[in-house]
């Protein structure tokens, strides 16, 4: 079981950076996990990755962030 | 038992989960939250998912605001190894600034005994066996 998936992603964080990443899972593990993706695509807005995870009628998707989930200097009270 | 690494302390806690329903799933990035009572989803990860709205709007209050938001009803979430059926989670937009898919709240961590060792940089978590 991989928990932390960037090791999947990782090559796309240096090319697109601080861009919303869209990547469909093409395998799972006995957990349920995935172990393959293909990367689908890329853009600044987390809106415009559900319009196109919607209108590719993707069933399983991975999605994430390519950069820091905090800027650096901010601080989080949620 | 399973772990999830600390990444920094200067951060949050993130990790990834698995989410179901239906025909789709989605590997989405939050944070854990023990201050959330509620498990938070963003409106685009609600979309992705095609969920459907199981309550009527009720207030929500935040560290700074409150807000209207609707419930929705989960098919699975999955954190580690471990799967709860059937989970309520809020659709509600995060700040801009925090590039994450959602929160997972108490109604997720109560089922799990929770450990924080920053000594380890590690949350391990064990399923509570009702």
């Amino acid at each position: 079981m991989i928990l932390d998936l960037d090791q999947l992603i990782e090559p796309y964080f240096d090319k697109y950076p601080n861009e919303w990443l869209l990547f469909e899972v093409t395998e799972t593990d006995e957990h349920d996990w995935p172990t393959e993706v293909q990367f689908v695509a890329h853009d600044p807005s987390r809106e415009a990755i559900a319009n196109i995870v919607v209108e590719k009628d993707l069933d399983d998707t991975l999605v994430r962030f390519a950069g820091d989930v905090l800027p650096e200097g901010w601080h989080a009270a949620l | 038992m399973f772990i999830l690494p600390i990444r920094s302390t200067r951060s949050l806690i993130t990790a990834y989960v698995r989410l179901f329903h239906g025909s789709k799933r989605a590997s989405a990035y939050v944070a854990l939250d023990t201050g959330a009572t509620s498990t938070l989803l963003t409106p685009s990860l609600i979309q992705q998912l095609d969920l459907e709205p199981t309550t009527a709007p009720y207030r929500m209050a935040s560290a700074t605001d409150v807000e209207m938001v609707r419930g929705y009803r989960l098919g699975c979430m999955q954190l580690g190894e471990e799967k709860l059926e059937n989970i309520e989670v809020t659709a509600m937009p995060l700040p801009d600034q925090l590039q994450l898919d959602g929160l997972i709240g108490l109604n997720f961590l109560s089922h799990f005994i929770v450990t924080f060792d920053f000594q380890s940089m590690q949350v391990r978590m064990e399923r509570i066996i009702a």
